[in-house]
């Protein structure tokens, strides 16, 4: 077993990281070591990228706590978010505050996950990000899967409120009432949407109004606020009630 | 004024002693003695306190303080650094961070209470390969 770095970094200021790197950056070896860390209470501005937590080997795991951040006006790349995270399992992400992120479309979302699993994002807010709310993906058959976003809202996004899956889709996690309002403001983008290929995924009392939508593949058809691209809600995707999204019933 | 004298004396050693309240026992203070002059390395691990208000970089081309490989026989690198409320500015050297730990683990790195300002990172903990893509 190999011995981690522990890491604390809080109480911070941190702007004008310009460089192309972030303004917080855990980067990890490419042998197996693990980095385990608080990261809590920094305010970051005006940085490229704001947090990243990144990892070179699948057999890397890095156990986080990332909450009470304010990050604003965070210029994404080449890490795709304000709150980037690879490899992370088990992950605390709560309480952050995320306004202004900007970037490449489809490139600049407010919190990013590659391969998280086990991870609570909660109590997160944000507005006037250019792509995703909160986007959890993984590499091509490693998803992001078994984690919980509870009560996070995201207003005012270019793209999804909430996006699931991608590359390696994501699986079992339980989505349970986060407020998704006014997302696609770059005219395509859906409050809660599940990508191809995410599977066995839960919801339940999220609230989502409007969103934009799209012309993606979606079961059901004329939904601005919903989209599984997998089929009717029942086929892959299973809901536990009580969603504020206009569709059929049994949401 | 006997009262009056012995309150002002109470007085000016708090305003002697209170500093020292928000600093960690055993601290180091950052900069070294002789002066800083970036980048700070520190290598012995320890506790380090920033008692001078604000320290900016010149053009070094190097992060403004370089957490370090232990030394020799160190069993691992433990190191808390308080920025005492105070500033750290590498503007001048866009292409490294303000803050950096290159090093492997074992390890424990502890950074608080400061405003870090410019450089490519405000804190990079480092040494390793990034993954690339992210679809």
């Amino acid at each position: 077993m190999t011995s981690p770095a522990n890491l604390i970094i809080r109480h911070n200021v941190i702007s004008g990281a310009a460089g192309g790197g972030a303004g917080i950056l855990i980067d990890a070896p490419v042998a197996a070591v693990a980095r385990h860390g608080t990261i809590e209470e920094n305010l970051i501005s005006g940085t490229i990228n704001g947090i990243v937590v990144t990892g070179g080997g699948a057999v890397l795991r890095s156990s986080l706590i990332i909450q009470k951040n304010q990050l604003n006006q965070i210029t994404s790349g080449p890490f795709p978010a304000a709150i980037s995270l690879f490899n992370a399992e088990p992950c605390l992400v709560s309480e952050n505050t995320i306004e202004g992120v900007s970037g490449a479309v489809g490139g600049a979302s407010g919190i990013f996950g590659s391969d998280v699993e086990g991870c609570k994002f909660v109590n997160n807010v944000m507005s006037d990000v250019s792509g995703n709310g909160i986007w959890l993906t993984g590499p091509a058959g490693i998803p992001s899967q078994d984690n919980l976003l509870i009560h996070n809202i995201v207003r005012g996004a270019g793209l999804d409120g909430i996006l699931i899956g991608g590359g390696g889709g994501g699986a079992r996690n339980d989505i349970e009432g986060n407020l998704l309002h006014i997302n696609g403001v770059g005219g395509v983008g859906f409050g809660l949407h599940f990508l191809l290929g995410a599977v066995g995924n839960r919801i339940g009392r999220n609230s989502a109004t409007g969103n934009a939508g799209g012309p993606a593949p979606c079961a059901v058809a004329g939904n601005a606020d919903y989209c599984d691209e997998n089929g009717p809600i029942g086929a892959v995707t299973f809901s536990f009630g009580d969603n504020m999204m206009p569709g059929p019933a049994t949401f | 004024m006997v009262r009056s004298t012995a309150r002002l004396s109470v007085l000016l050693a708090l305003m002697v002693y209170l500093p020292a309240f928000g600093q960690e026992a055993g601290s180091t203070a950052i900069p070294f003695p002789g002066g800083a002059v970036p980048p700070i390395t520190i290598t012995v691990p320890g506790g380090y306190l920033l008692e001078v208000p604000n320290i900016t970089a010149p053009v070094t081309g190097a992060p403004l303080i370089i957490i370090g490989a232990p030394p020799a026989g160190a069993p691992f690198q433990h190191v808390v650094i308080d920025l005492n409320g105070y500033a750290l500015d590498n503007t001048a050297n866009p292409g490294f961070p303000v803050i950096v730990y290159p090093g492997g683990a074992p390890a424990e790195i502890v950074i608080k209470n400061g405003t870090i300002i410019g450089g490519s990172d405000g804190i990079a903990v480092t040494g390793g390969a990034r993954p690339t893509g992210f679809t």
